[in-house]
């Protein structure tokens, strides 16, 4: 991430008036205790507050961390910190304690094999076998408790749970979450989010049922989990909410190097975890990627290529989960605008991606999808019509659905988005051979 | 088993169906035991085959809308793309008007991007101001939108480049104007009057006995657009309106009419309360006012019960005064304003007379009268609240030219930091190099507990012209101001940017 350069630096504000608070940070006479080294750089600005807030920034991918209370991200000191490195202005010093943990406690970069040798230490390799084999174990029972629970859901029927309070939902998500099998907790509430949404679905029933089958088989395959293929149970534990080091994903993952139009993205705050979830597309190999940062409490997800946009970079795949989900590595050059988007001919075609998919991770709740060339029927319930005829439904929010039909203004465009299994959710649009645009993430 | 019969199944319950038939599932092997296993077992492979093997249902033609008309208009390039949504983003209204206001001075026509449309009609929507920014540069991809989206009905048929007409045929004027809302209505009949005010005057008076008061008394006020003595019947007829609020408004709109004969009932009571008499070189104003309101008076729509606070004479004097056209006074007396507010200040009726003089200068945007109340202030001008709203009444209703030469005139008068904010961007080249002046000297003051620097900042940001900052050390700026002061230099910055990417041409 280059972050030396000021255009560069207002682009990774979140909106205007972030990037022009940020700007008016980037004083010096706001600033003591500025410094920076070869990973990072820090200082304390002095706010309205009685205690000036501690912002740093790390220089390998631009992720900033501050004590501010601001929800926006980066906040308009962070940014104001790059503006002023972007100036120069920043001299060289080593870190105080508050900055040295942070970067202790940052996972490893790729293309940092610097970074390795000190985890190559202490690692005991039984000790790590006991750990994994408790967590299965607590793993095993969380398993079991979600099948118990499932089958009283469906003995009890769907209609008699679909009116229950989310209280009652997220008592299980919880459950699940002391089992350390987070996938499941994050199935449990999806289910409580359809069943709380039903007076404006008609489909929840299937919505619901689709939910229970995924769950109970994610149950099952953890059950035989040993008889697996390599690549299932590398996605069933995913699923289940194991994560895989960053560490490994840089050393052995798969790379794929590309120019990478990010075609969508979402922030989500769920239970004290923030989320940033992106789409890349690759130009030349045509691969679909996704991007995942969660931070915890204040901070804010790392940030992943710029959204809308399209930039050269090096990823690695982890493991398991279709579309795969990568770490982002080495750039190349700055971001260029979007060129025409990628597509099928038809809807039909482009669900021939979604059996792919599930043949190896069965359990793949949205699938990016990318169509041409389809025509935007807006009714009570609106449609996208492909070349072939066949219709679509939409979900989205209403300022995404008026962004499309404006930009296709009752012309044919091209779309890419997100598949849930029963609605297709446009998140960038090009009207036929146009530059591609991103309908949100725009919004503050 | 179907999906949906599993569907039904699972939301019913097993614990309430009847057995399921799992014979065939049984023997594939997939299940053994119990039947919400099964059900489960079921619902897992089912959910992924449909998810797998899903395809859209066909659609029918018909419901394809028809696609807009082209826009023959470039769309702006990326940058001032990426700008704008940051603003709306935002919701920095002020910035976006702004944006809107730059688009519509470009020399080459350019139009706003399409994929934000929607988000500018929705931000525009309930704010006037923005509303009157944004239809200079909407085209027919507007009017197209607004036909699938009631609440953007105002941006129909209102065309910046490229629109034909602008003006609904008879039919559907009438249409909306007997069925639409109050909003459309107004909307309708401020477009009609504009273009075609008979047309206008006719939709009022065909609805006229079934409008409410309030809809009566706007819609009178709006016939000053495009007023002629046409509208002077439909004007008389409302002077008898058994609603005070509509005899008033109809009452000054026919005072608007040069040569009514309201205007001349108003001129020979104004004669007749106001004369001035003459002792040599010396004249005095000699006021002479009714007792009671006379039928007449009540016919023309002055109101005989005054405010709290106000004398019954010295109301009925104020109406009588204003009553008459501005420009009666000088026909009649031979005087200038100036001397004429001399002669008041000299009377014992100062105050109503310069309040009548004050609402009459201000309806007929009398630039003479207009210079002269605001270069001649009363001598116990208290600089009031009261005092300043009518003194900025004054300043807004002269014409730009005047205003800007009157501020230029008058940085000292007190009024000039609250008359700069109701003086609408952009500023005048000399007066804003005028305001960046004055900031410069503010800036380097302790501003002690005011307000007034900050808001001054704020103002000059949105409003200088161009968008240059003063010529100023950051380092001369008070620390306390340092903060506002910055955040100005950015707005100004940004509104510098804006222009060059506006103006910015894209070859994609």
């Amino acid at each position: 991430m280059t972050v030396n350069v000021r255009d560069q630096v207002l682009a990774m504000a979140p909106d205007a008036a972030a990037a022009k608070a940020g700007l008016g940070q980037a004083n010096l006479r706001r600033w003591s205790g500025c410094g920076r080294n070869e990973r990072a750089l820090w200082g304390e600005c002095h706010g309205s507050g009685q205690l000036p807030y501690q912002t740093q920034a790390a220089l390998d991918d631009g992720s900033t961390k501050c004590s501010c209370p601001s929800r926006k991200f980066p906040c308009k000191h962070a940014l104001g910190l790059l503006l002023l490195h972007a100036d120069g202005a920043i001299p060289d010093g080593s870190p105080p304690s508050w900055v040295a943990e942070w970067l202790a406690a940052r996972p490893a970069r790729l293309a940092r094999p610097a970074r390795r040798e000190r985890s190559d230490g202490p690692a005991d390799p039984q000790a790590a076998e006991r750990r994994a084999a408790s967590r299965d174990k607590k793993v095993d029972a969380g398993v079991e408790e979600m099948r118990r629970w499932l089958a009283d859901l469906v003995r009890g029927g769907l209609g008699a749970a679909q009116p229950q309070p989310w209280a009652w939902w997220d008592e299980h998500a919880r459950r699940m979450i002391d089992a350390q099998a987070r996938g499941l907790a994050a199935r449990v509430r999806r289910m409580a989010a359809i069943a709380a949404t039903a007076g404006q679905r008609t489909d929840w029933p299937e919505r619901l049922t689709d939910q229970i089958g995924s769950a109970h088989l994610l149950c099952e395959a953890w059950n035989h989990r040993a008889s697996l293929p390599v690549a299932t149970s590398q996605a069933l534990r995913v699923r289940l909410g194991y994560s895989v080091a960053a560490e490994d994903v840089a050393q052995s993952g798969k790379r794929i190097s590309d120019k990478w139009a990010v075609l969508g993205q979402r922030f989500s705050d769920d239970d004290n975890r923030r989320s940033l979830q992106q789409w890349l597309y690759g130009e030349r190999t045509g691969a679909v990627v996704t991007y995942l940062a969660f931070a915890a409490g204040t901070q804010q997800p790392a940030p992943g290529l710029p959204a809308g946009r399209r930039t050269q970079a090096t990823v690695a795949l982890y493991p398991g989960t279709c579309p795969a989900r990568v770490l982002i590595g080495e750039r190349a050059g700055g971001s260029e605008e979007l060129g025409p988007l990628p597509g099928e001919p038809s809807w039909e075609a482009a669900l021939n991606r979604v059996a792919d998919c599930l043949s190896a991770d069965p359990w793949a709740d949205v699938i990016p999808l990318a169509v041409r060339s389809v025509t935007v029927l807006p009714a009570d319930h609106w449609l996208l019509r492909d070349t072939a005829g066949r219709a679509m439904p939409v979900t989205a929010a209403a300022s995404v659905r008026w962004a499309l039909l404006a930009l296709s203004g009752g012309r044919p465009v091209d779309v890419a988005g997100e598949w849930d299994g029963f609605a297709f959710t446009p998140q960038a649009a090009a009207p036929a051979g146009e530059r591609g645009r991103l309908l949100a993430g725009w919004q503050a | 088993m179907s999906w949906t019969g599993l569907v039904n199944a699972a939301v019913m319950g097993t614990g309430r169906a009847a057995r399921l038939p799992g014979a065939a599932l049984e023997a594939i092997g997939l299940v053994a035991g119990d039947d919400q296993a099964r059900l489960l077992h079921r619902a897992a492979v089912m959910s992924r085959a449909r998810r797998a093997g899903y395809r859209p249902p066909e659609a029918g033609q018909s419901t394809a809308p028809v696609p807009a008309e082209d826009d023959h208009r470039p769309e702006v390039c990326p940058a001032a793309e990426r700008r704008l949504a940051g603003l709306l983003g935002a919701g920095d209204h002020d910035l976006i008007a702004e944006w809107l206001r730059c688009l519509a001075a470009l020399d080459r026509a350019k139009r706003p991007p399409d994929a934000l449309l929607p988000a500018l009609l929705t931000a525009a929507a309930g704010r006037p101001a923005l509303r009157a920014n944004l239809l200079p540069v909407l085209g027919p991809l507007a009017k197209w939108l607004a036909g699938f989206n009631d609440e953007w009905a105002w941006a129909c048929g209102i065309g910046g480049t490229g629109v034909a007409g602008g003006v609904q045929d008879a039919g559907s004027a009438s249409g909306v104007w007997e069925t639409g809302g109050i909003d459309d209505r107004r909307a309708l009949l401020g477009k009609l009057r504009a273009n075609d005010p008979a047309v206008g005057r006719e939709l009022v008076a065909a609805t006229w006995d079934v409008d409410s008061y309030r809809d009566r008394a706007a819609f009178l006020a709006m016939l000053a657009v495009g007023l002629s003595p046409d509208d002077e019947p439909l004007a008389e007829r409302a002077l008898a309106d058994r609603r005070n609020e509509v005899r008033r408004a109809a009452a000054d709109l026919l005072a608007r009419l040069p040569g009514s004969r309201y205007s001349q009932r108003a001129a020979v009571r104004a004669t007749a309360a106001v004369r001035i008499e003459r002792q040599g070189l010396r004249q005095r104003l000699v006021i002479t006012i009714p007792g009671s309101v006379t039928p007449e008076m009540q016919a023309d729509g002055v109101d005989g019960s005054p405010p709290r606070g106000t004398g019954a004479s010295s109301w009925l004097l104020r109406q009588m005064v204003a009553g008459a056209p501005a420009a009666y006074w000088a026909r009649h007396s031979g005087l200038e304003p100036g001397e004429l507010l001399a002669l008041a200040d000299r009377s014992d009726w100062t105050e109503p007379l310069r309040a009548g003089w004050t609402a009459a200068a201000v309806r007929d945007a009398d630039r003479a009268w207009l210079l002269a109340l605001l270069d001649q202030p009363a001598p116990a001008h208290s600089g009031s609240e009261r005092h300043v709203t009518a003194d900025l009444r004054l300043i807004t209703a002269l014409d730009a030219d005047s205003r800007d030469a009157w501020l230029r005139a008058s940085s000292g008068n007190p009024l000039f930091a609250a008359a700069l904010e109701v003086l609408p961007a952009p500023w005048s080249v000399p007066l804003s190099d005028l305001v960046r002046r004055r900031l410069s000297s503010v800036a380097r003051a302790d501003p002690g507990y005011s307000a007034a620097p900050r808001a001054l900042f704020r103002l000059a940001a949105l409003r200088l012209e161009p968008p240059a900052p003063p010529d100023l050390d950051p380092a001369a700026v008070h620390d306390r101001l340092s903060a506002s002061w910055n955040d100005m230099i950015n707005t100004l910055s940004v509104r510098a940017d804006m222009r060059r990417e506006l103006s910015e041409e894209f070859d994609p």
